[in-house]
């Protein structure tokens, strides 16, 4: 079969994705502080030399020193120490409670947004109940009724924090589902699982990936203020959430028992949002 | 650089050694490279080329609307005997009510919010100076000039309400609210249906007589210029490589470039001719090779066409082209 | 036996009628072009002849058999569409190679052959084996318009339904992809549906013509006869309004009888509803009584393959050459 005679073709290289994560400077900000933060909570407290709860009753209240950077607390644990592994759990936490709204929000918001009819109208209007109850009071109601400790948290988030989610992930999927790429993979005859996963999940799925950042801030920020409630991670573990509330009634002598945890709060949430925005510019397709 | 041609009564629009730099690489690069031409009174001159020959700069930066990261670095526009300059406010206020611009895309040229009449009557009061009163008898009389039917329903119509073609003779009557003297078009019908496009062209062409306006129209379509244009400038890689009358230029191209686009172009009169595609790709501004930039894609092209940058030269009456062999340029 | 044909098809969206009782065959290795402009409808039966978009009613036939709702992979394969917009029918995610290769292995070829398969495919239409590891956004609108049919000619349709395909692209690039069709015909024995509203794209390509306006056909025949002796006032309004490089023909005069051609959006909006009578008949230069009572049904003009949905079909055109 003879080829057409056609012109010397010139093909030019786009930026691969790394060239352009590393060319984003709020990308690349945000993961170093992350990073630091990170290495930080898992290897500090091992550093230390001091466990979160160990109690030096003959030294509390004691402010900054060379034995302890950033003092102790009222029953004379280690500040430094608490605060990392508080951090430690915190991050953890929420970085866990997102995974399942994640996933099953995207994938409600897929299947909704592709197939439409009956179960999109079923699924929206679910999340539109959802949606109407303030965000706080359907947690904290949860927490309540499950149990506190980060058992409840988990419960809590999943079955509320996925209606975001699905609600972008199917917008985004009611338009890439009209486009000539996906009708032509609906002509080339793959399946609709195939269709799914290779053809619109990719183009639909860098919006979702954009709000984990801002999810698991929402996420810890929750869960430090239901641990201020009593209603989070529940003692002996640390949190940042209890170390405030903790530290509250010294705040005029020691203010630095609470302000502290509450500035690795928002360090750790400016991290996240640094990268989410970095995210949404890296991943956009050029 | 040459003389532009004077016409008829002298007045009317000229651009001259028009030179538009953009961004590019550290530095900045050439979009349009020298382009001069003219149109009087009651004359449509067109410019044709494709995507990337500058043919779009050249009408915005006529009009002084330009991004900002464009500019134009030399050249000169005469409204008129008035020179226009490209920059500050008196760039905008020179033009106001002298020169309009018409785009291919009416959708987004006119506002959504507002009723097509509301529109009229805003640039009729506010830039040709027209009293309350006289407002709305002016908006039905241009919406009658330019074909809408029914101009006092129309009026109160929002654009997403008209078809493609109304929207296009609303802008048009948008544009001549502002009483211009000069008319600038921007493939104002190439996203058209081909019979709107023939009513459209019509009006235009009506509009050029009636209101003695200067036109300048920017196509890609060969038969579209043809068909509105007495002459015609075609551009390549942001330069002139030939102008002319334009039946001639079409029938008896001086130009490779105008061949190798006349042989391309499906035609329906050249029954069932298969087209033939130009070889090579349109150079990037910035990285034009050295001499004439259509010399690697030329079948005619020598070592000649590589040294230096090939000028405008004279040929006939009226004629100029950019070739150092245009005279073995054989018919299409 | 006709390879690929539409029965009688009607589609509606709601109050609007956009293909009414439209019948259409497309042969191996024939080439027919759908002229029509917005709003004719033209894109609508693409879609249905494809699989994409159900009718009201009517079926689609493949070799003479009729076609179910849901197709097999094999039926869906059978039909590709080349879409018109070059810059939205690639995945922006995949890159050419990976595109073609998922296409081809549901041809069950073996995953050695495939990459080699995809070259040849390239191959075909002019592009570099560089291409297949490359995503879409490296290439231009011409480029992209080959790589979209080199994914058509992937499935090995019979036919292949080309929608716009040059449009949005430039002069002289329109001119390697219409080569690139016509070899698709004369080296591949696929047939070709080309939908456009240019008219001279359809004449270098097509044998037969089918005209739509309003959803409905107006006339069909072979490209010649249909160019030179047009028998619906429609298809002479649209060539005598085609810009010609050589005019020959004194447009405005041709096209200023009787107005602008109604587009659906105008129709429902303005003029008031049709009552049975030929849907031309309010911007007709031809109009009479009998057209507005008694919508003209088409039907061949004299003896031949041609036919016209006018009460006046038999009567020459005046004014072409």
């Amino acid at each position: 079969m003879s080829a057409v005679a056609v012109p010397a073709v010139a093909i030019d290289r786009t930026p691969s994705a790394w060239r352009r994560l590393r060319e984003s400077p709020a990308l690349t900000a945000g993961v170093i502080l992350l990073v630091a933060i990170v290495g930080a909570v898992l290897i500090g407290p091992l550093l230390t030399g001091y466990s979160a709860n160990q109690q030096d009753t003959a030294n509390i209240l004691a402010g900054p020193s060379g034995a302890h950077w950033l003092g102790t607390d009222q029953l004379g644990r280690d500040e430094l120490t608490r605060l990392l592994d508080a951090g430690r759990i915190d991050l953890k936490v929420g970085v866990l409670a997102v995974l399942f709204p994640f996933a099953f929000g995207t994938l409600v918001g897929t299947i909704a947004g592709y197939y439409g009819g009956l179960l999109d109208t079923v699924v929206m209007r679910i999340v539109d109940i959802l949606v109407a109850f303030p965000f706080y009071v359907l947690i904290i109601s949860l927490v309540f009724v499950v149990g506190p400790g980060t058992r409840g948290i988990y419960i809590a988030f999943a079955i509320v924090d996925w209606v975001v989610y699905a609600r972008t992930v199917r917008s985004t999927t009611l338009v890439v589902r009209e486009s000539d790429y996906v009708a032509a993979a609906r002509l080339g005859g793959l399946s609709d699982a195939r269709i799914l996963l290779r053809h619109v999940l990719p183009n639909t799925i860098s919006q979702a990936i954009v709000y984990i950042m801002s999810d698991v801030v929402l996420v810890i920020v929750a869960i430090v203020t239901l641990g201020y409630l009593g209603l989070g991670v529940q003692p002996p573990a640390p949190d940042w959430g209890t170390m405030i509330s903790g530290g509250q009634e010294f705040l005029t002598t020691h203010w630095t028992l609470s302000t502290i945890p509450g500035l690795a709060v928002a360090i750790t949430g400016l991290s996240l949002s640094l990268i989410g925005d970095g995210l949404a510019d890296a991943l956009r397709p050029k | 650089m040459t003389e532009p041609a004077s016409r008829s009564t002298g007045a009317g629009l000229q651009v001259q050694g028009l030179t538009v730099t953009v961004p590019a690489g550290g530095g900045r690069a050439e979009v349009v490279h020298d382009v001069s031409f003219d149109a009087g009174h009651g004359e449509a001159v067109g410019l044709v080329g494709e995507s990337g020959s500058g043919k779009s700069m050249t009408l915005r930066a006529t009009m002084a609307l330009l991004p900002r990261v464009v500019s134009a670095d030399a050249g000169t526009v005469v409204l008129d005997g008035q020179p226009l300059p490209f920059v500050g406010r008196r760039a905008r206020a020179l033009r106001r009510g002298r020169i309009a611009l018409v785009f291919q895309d009416a959708a987004s040229a006119l506002d959504p919010v507002r009723t097509v009449g509301a529109q009229i009557g805003e640039v009729a009061q506010h830039v040709a100076g027209l009293g309350r009163g006289e407002t709305r008898p002016r908006t039905l009389e241009l919406l009658e000039l330019v074909g809408i039917r029914d101009p006092a329903r129309r009026m109160r119509s929002y654009p997403h309400e008209l078809s493609g073609g109304m929207r296009q003779r609303a802008m048009l009557a948008v544009a001549l609210a502002a009483e211009p003297g000069a008319l600038l078009c921007d493939e104002p019908t190439t996203a058209l249906d081909v019979t709107v496009q023939a009513q459209v062209l019509e009006l235009i062409d009506e509009l050029r007589r009636r209101l003695s306006l200067a036109v300048v129209f920017v196509s890609h379509d060969l038969a579209v210029i043809r068909q509105v244009c007495e002459r015609v400038s075609v551009m390549y890689a942001g330069r002139i490589v030939e102008t002319g009358p334009t039946a001639v230029v079409l029938e008896r191209p001086r130009h490779p470039y105008t061949r190798g686009l006349l042989e391309a172009v499906v035609d329906l009169d050249r029954s069932r001719a298969m087209p033939e595609p130009i070889a090579g790709m349109v150079p990037e501004p910035g990285a034009l090779p050295p001499g004439c930039p259509f010399a690697p894609r030329c079948p005619l092209a020598g070592p000649e066409c590589s040294e230096a940058e090939i000028p405008l030269e004279a040929i006939d009456s009226g004629r100029q082209v950019a070739c150092l062999h245009h005279d073995l340029v054989p018919a299409p | 036996m006709t390879t690929l044909a539409a029965d009688q098809i009607t589609v509606s969206f709601g109050d609007l009628v956009a293909v009414d009782d439209v019948s259409l065959t497309v042969d191996a290795a024939a080439s027919v072009g759908l002229v029509g402009e917005s709003g004719s409808g033209k894109t609508t039966v693409a879609k249905v002849l494809c699989g994409l978009q159900r009718p009201d009613s009517g079926r689609v036939l493949f070799d003479g058999q009729m076609l179910p709702r849901r197709r097999s992979v094999a039926q869906r394969r059978a039909v590709q569409m080349v879409f018109q917009d070059p810059f939205g029918s690639l995945n922006p995610r995949r890159r050419i190679g990976s595109m073609l290769t998922e296409l081809l292995r549901v041809h069950g070829l073996s995953s050695g052959s495939e990459r080699a398969r995809a070259l040849e495919l390239l191959e075909l239409v002019g592009l570099p084996g560089a291409a297949l590891d490359r995503y879409p956004a490296a290439f231009s609108g011409g480029q992209r318009q080959r790589i979209a049919i080199a994914r058509a000619l992937a499935a090995e349709p019979r036919i292949v339904i080309a929608d716009e395909p040059v449009s949005a692209l430039d002069v002289s690039v329109q001119a390697t992809v219409l080569r690139v069709f016509a070899q698709l015909r004369s080296e591949l024995d696929i047939g070709l549906l080309l939908i456009s509203h240019n008219l001279a794209v359809i004449r270098v390509l097509c044998e037969t013509v089918a005209v739509m306006y309003l959803g409905r056909l107006v006339e069909t025949g072979t490209t010649a006869e249909l160019f030179e002796d047009p028998r619906h006032p429609y298809t002479r309004a649209l060539l005598a309004a085609v810009p010609r490089l050589r005019p020959s023909v004194d447009v405005a005069e041709v096209v200023g009888i009787g107005g602008v051609p109604a587009t659906p959006s105008q129709q429902t909006a303005s003029a008031p509803p049709l009552t049975g009578g030929c849907p031309y008949a309010p911007v007709c230069p031809l109009v009479q009584e009998v057209c507005r009572e008694r919508a003209p049904a088409l039907e061949p003009v004299g003896t031949g393959p041609r036919r016209a949905a006018c009460h006046f079909r038999d009567e020459p055109a005046r004014r072409m050459r």
